[in-house]
């Protein structure tokens, strides 16, 4: 196999285990919790960002770039700290936005929250380098291996790395899911008022999914940091968020195989893999069209397969 | 009418030990209840009763503020006055899901099943205290709540044997039909173990012969100790189980007593029973 193949397979791979990850964070949120969380691309860029300033260590005034909260920590301190902050911030939104209000209106907040979050990144410069966001991030445990953290034996070592991140994450995500937690959660989802006359504390239980959602999306984040070496604004605008969103429901909303997959056929299949075309038309156009084309996928399976290539199962029980 | 060979209701249905403060009077009080809604006037003064082991009725022509009170004593409301006591507490201003955990649970008028959940799904959720149903506990893993698990399996088995709902187990609830969805809401009540059960029309779009084994169930439901609150627009539902029945109209609590007491009354008449 070449070079060549070997760095488009590992590339591949290594967004494969991110998009993964960040997809059963959403799938946690919306399939199994019904939060329309439209401000989803913030966690990832909370953790990015957090697991970029933790490993560039502290800015330089004559640096570059500025940041705040700069630190040199070794792996996997800094994924770990992109994990708690995410699930601080969406305990943080989820505070304002899902105790008192209906589901549609705290859709429209969330979505406020990521239009927020981008202008304050972009115009804070001093927060995270505004604009031009964060570079040279060092790659996690290249010198400790001794390997060129440009080469092939790292990039496999990085897939490989997101791949184990990806198989701890779902640990966790079968976990939640397959428990009467899950089950309670995605009984609030169908019926939050039938839920709540049973006793169940539907606020609580969706703020620590929500949580648990932020966390996988920010450790998500800080894989995809550390493998690109570069953050910024332009990253994470809001329609990211419908991508996830197009997977989820695509794959199947509800189900961790339909999540899995979803991640595989839209932020995997499609935009990561469309990168490598030939280029056509204008510089611009093929990324246009990728969003075009996720936009009518997302309405024809709405349409005419609402949930997905792979439903959510019925769960069955053994005879007692 | 066929029953269906399976152990009493009690032994699914086990009602929690009275409350001593309730031994001696009524479990549900409400006292000069008020509800509005802007400048609208729902619920003007509910005041009535229901004691412990009885079924009430609560009657009144449409707009009359049944279903508000419901929602009212089960926490999904908030007065705007008045008093609601259950076993001795105030819990007027408690939020519907520490309501329900002092054994108040609700039915909704629109079955309120948890649709893409199946069968067995919907009454497990009706489990109270189950362990696992909290983020540290689901971490844990199946080893720390699977017997949990397996005890409500039994007792939600049990319930559905008894209605005759057992082949539906693994079906969805959102395919049941209207009167099947409302029978797994009673079910998925009585699975909360509750003190009080406040039924809001139970028997709509409920089958003429499940209809008569849902009025044997409550009975025998009633028998155990259960206390009920139930409205319903079928006086011969409220005649066969109610042991006393308010009359509501315009909001207030118009009367109080058997059915065959109102029936004589003038103002019930003009209010309800004669259109």
């Amino acid at each position: 196999m070449s070079a060549a193949t070997q760095f488009y397979l590992s590339t591949i791979l290594t967004y494969a285990g991110i998009d993964v990850i960040a997809c059963w964070g959403l799938n946690l949120q919306f399939g199994v919790a019904g939060i329309l969380n439209f401000c989803f691309i913030v966690f990832q860029a909370a953790g990015a960002y957090t697991a970029a300033v933790l490993t560039l260590g502290p800015a330089s005034h004559n640096g570059f770039q500025t940041y705040f909260g700069g630190a040199r920590l070794a792996f996997p301190l800094p994924i770990l700290a992109a994990g708690a902050v995410g699930a601080i911030l969406a305990m943080l939104i989820g505070l304002v936005t899902l105790r008192r209000l209906r589901r549609d209106y705290q859709a429209i907040v969330m979505l406020v929250v990521s239009l927020i979050a981008t202008l304050i990144a972009t115009n804070a410069i001093g927060l995270v380098n505004g604009a031009n966001g964060l570079s040279l991030v060092p790659k996690p445990l290249a010198s400790t291996l001794h390997l060129s953290p440009y080469g092939l034996k790292y990039e496999w070592f990085f897939a490989g790395l997101a791949v184990g991140i990806a198989a701890i994450s779902y640990f966790f995500v079968h976990r939640v899911t397959s428990s009467p937690f899950g089950r309670v959660l995605r009984a609030a989802r169908d019926n939050e008022q039938a839920a709540a006359a049973l006793g169940k504390n539907v606020f609580v239980l969706r703020l620590a999914v929500y949580a648990v959602g932020g966390a996988l999306a920010a450790v998500s984040g800080a894989l995809l940091v550390e493998t690109i070496s570069a953050w910024s604004p332009a990253s994470w605008l809001y329609p990211e968020t419908f991508s996830f969103f197009a997977a989820i429901v695509i794959g199947g909303s509800g189900n961790n195989f339909g999540a899995l997959l979803g991640a595989l056929l839209v932020p995997v299949g499609f935009i990561e893999a469309v990168r490598f075309l030939p280029q056509f038309g204008g510089p611009q156009l093929i990324g246009s069209l990728q969003w075009i084309v996720i936009g009518l996928l997302l309405l024809a399976f709405l349409w005419f397969w609402p949930r997905g290539v792979v439903p959510e199962r019925r769960r069955r029980f053994p005879s007692t | 009418m066929r029953r269906a060979a399976t152990a009493p209701l009690r032994a699914e249905v086990k009602v929690e030990d009275s409350d001593p403060t309730a031994a001696f009077g009524s479990l549900l009080e409400l006292q000069g209840l008020r509800r509005d809604f802007g400048s609208v006037r729902a619920v003007e003064d509910a005041t009535f009763e229901v004691e412990e082991a009885s079924i009430c009725g609560l009657i009144g022509p449409n707009g009359a503020g049944k279903s508000t009170v419901l929602g009212l004593i089960a926490g999904a409301l908030r007065p705007s006055g008045g008093s609601i006591v259950f076993a001795g507490e105030h819990i007027g201003r408690l939020p519907m899901y520490q309501v329900a955990r002092r054994g108040v649970i609700r039915t909704f008028q629109i079955a309120g099943v948890f649709e893409q959940l199946t069968v067995l799904e919907n009454l497990l959720v009706g489990a109270q205290g189950l362990r696992g149903e909290n983020l540290r506990e689901a971490l844990l893993g199946k080893r720390y709540w699977r017997s949990d698990e397996r005890d409500a399996l039994k007792r939600a088995r049990g319930l559905l044997s008894r209605f005759e709902l057992g082949a539906k187990e693994d079906e969805r609830a959102g395919t049941l039909s209207g009167g099947q969805k409302r029978l797994v809401e009673i079910m998925r009540a009585l699975m909360a173990r509750p003190r009080l059960l406040l039924l809001d029309e139970p028997t709509a779009g409920v089958a003429p012969v499940m209809v008569h084994r849902m009025q044997e169930a409550l009975t025998e439901l009633r028998r155990d100790g259960l206390s009920m609150l139930l409205v319903e627009h079928s006086l011969g539902v409220v005649e066969n189980l109610c042991d006393h029945v308010v009359v509501m109209a315009q909001g207030r609590t118009l009367a109080r007593g058997t059915m065959s007491e109102l029936r004589q009354r003038q103002d019930v008449r003009d209010a309800y029973l004669l259109g």
